[in-house]
């Protein structure tokens, strides 16, 4: 299995050679992330496919436009995920029943909309709340906690208040959001029953 | 560990809407239990996989429309617009060749000096007998009323504010001929040829492409660059073509292009 540490620094670099124009490079972040945009964006317009297509076309027009914004290439996907989850809500394409499956969608790729609403926040937290609940692991628990509780803190916060290496915290919060995911597909195998 | 109820096998089956129902519902029942089993399997499976599965099962998007998608997605060299300006018809700037004869209508600050290899003078580039021999011929240019070139660019010229470098190319064999730019601490980046690159014949001719000239806005490699010329006598590769580590002199160029003709210019924005 690649790491999790090789695939972010292959991705940095994909990212640096995108913004300089690299065509190639470009076409590789877009074969990497189009499902998984065109997937959240299909969930935000309930499965209205020509909507999420352009949603999708949307997403990484604003995402490969602006790709010199982006300060940390490592953090492509979050930031990604970012704007698709600002496009969306932005469009009105967040039907409210689904917020808090929206909201999960984008905990699991750890992408916070930069113009995150109060609607948003409270549906986050929400979803935050309900898992830790189904959390069994109490240092896992404890770093969640201070990941989206209030105030949020960073991940080099939290290091530095529980007194632990970077890396454990973002192991712990990798954890966290593998049950992110098994919440997500939890909720989208009922709402399909 | 591994979880007996939730099983990569499960998991898709069920994503793809194909188990039983009888399974169906104790997975349901499982996956709000806390199980730190089924957390090995969810940790390793990305959320994009997920979300693909859940929402559009058998393929989220057809070969053709993922291609035509990123046709419309995909963004142009932004750098290489911004360093290399679009002008005119080269034709335009060619006939007003002047060399020398307006420098003195223009206010000289010492904004940007234009310096070549120390080696410049003695040689230009060869490697082993097949290398074709290339030198860059740099050239001030005004920006307006019409571009045209106002002077030749002597080792150490400077620029005056607004102006241009205008670039020849001389070549004494056929070759394919790449102008590349490197910032201090960047890759190489590719500047020219914008769109297909072509074989060109010994002689001497601009930086042009489509009928129209192209500039180098100099203080684009603010903060210290170079501007790099290849000429191969095969095309290269794109990949080639991307260099990390720093060419500063000809014996580093020649080194990374073996069997090229190089030349190289460094620019250097002076503070006011």
């Amino acid at each position: 299995m690649i790491s999790p540490a090789r695939v972010e620094a292959e991705e940095s670099d994909l990212v640096r050679n995108a913004a300089r124009g690299d065509r190639a490079a470009q076409h590789a972040l877009f074969d990497r992330h189009h499902r998984g945009v065109m997937g959240y964006c299909l969930l935000a317009c309930n499965g209205d496919r020509e909507r999420a297509l352009e949603l999708t076309q949307d997403t990484f027009l604003r995402a490969l436009s602006s790709l010199r914004q982006l300060e940390e290439p490592g953090r492509f996907r979050a930031w990604l995920f970012s704007i698709a989850a600002n496009l969306c809500r932005g469009r009105g394409a967040q039907e409210a029943r689904r917020r808090e499956l929206l909201a999960a969608a984008q905990l699991s790729f750890d992408a916070t909309p930069a113009d995150d609403d109060p609607q948003a926040r409270e549906a986050r937290i929400a979803v935050v709340q309900r898992l830790l609940s189904r959390v069994a692991d109490p240092d896992v628990r404890a770093v969640v906690t201070l990941k989206y509780g209030e105030p949020e803190h960073t991940t080099r916060e939290i290091a530095a208040r529980l007194g632990l290496p970077h890396g454990t915290v973002t192991s712990r919060l990798v954890r966290f959001r593998a049950a992110i995911k098994r919440e997500l597909v939890r909720a989208m195998l009922q709402e399909a029953s | 560990m591994t979880c007996g109820i939730v099983t990569e096998r499960v998991l898709e089956a069920a994503l793809r809407r194909q188990l039983p129902a009888d399974q169906r519902a104790a997975l349901l029942r499982h996956l709000g239990e806390p199980c730190e089993a089924c957390l090995d399997l969810f940790e390793g499976w990305p959320a994009e996989e997920i979300l693909a599965m859940l929402l559009a099962p058998d393929d989220v998007l057809s070969r053709q429309e993922r291609e035509r998608l990123f046709a419309t997605v995909a963004q142009p060299q932004q750098s290489s617009r911004r360093l290399v300006l679009q002008l005119a018809s080269a034709d335009r700037w060619r006939p007003r060749l002047a060399w020398g004869a307006a420098a003195a209508a223009l206010a000289i600050i010492g904004l940007v000096t234009v310096r070549g290899p120390a080696d410049r003078q003695g040689g230009i580039g060869l490697k082993g007998a097949a290398a074709p021999a290339a030198t860059l011929v740099p050239l001030v240019g005004a920006r307006s009323p019409t571009p045209h070139v106002v002077r030749a660019l002597p080792p150490g010229g400077r620029f005056a504010t607004g102006e241009l470098l205008l670039l020849r190319i001389r070549l004494d064999a056929p070759a394919w001929v790449y102008l590349l730019s490197q910032k201090d601490g960047e890759s190489t980046e590719l500047i020219w040829p914008l769109q297909e690159s072509a074989r060109h014949e010994a002689g001497e001719f601009e930086l042009a492409e489509s009928g129209s000239a192209m500039a180098i806005d100099p203080t684009a490699l603010a903060g210290g660059g170079r501007l790099l010329l290849v000429a191969s006598p095969e095309p290269l590769e794109g990949a080639r073509l991307q260099i990390r580590e720093p060419l500063r002199t000809r014996a580093e160029l020649e080194k990374t292009f073996a069997g090229c003709g190089v030349d190289l210019l460094s620019i250097f924005v002076e503070p006011r």
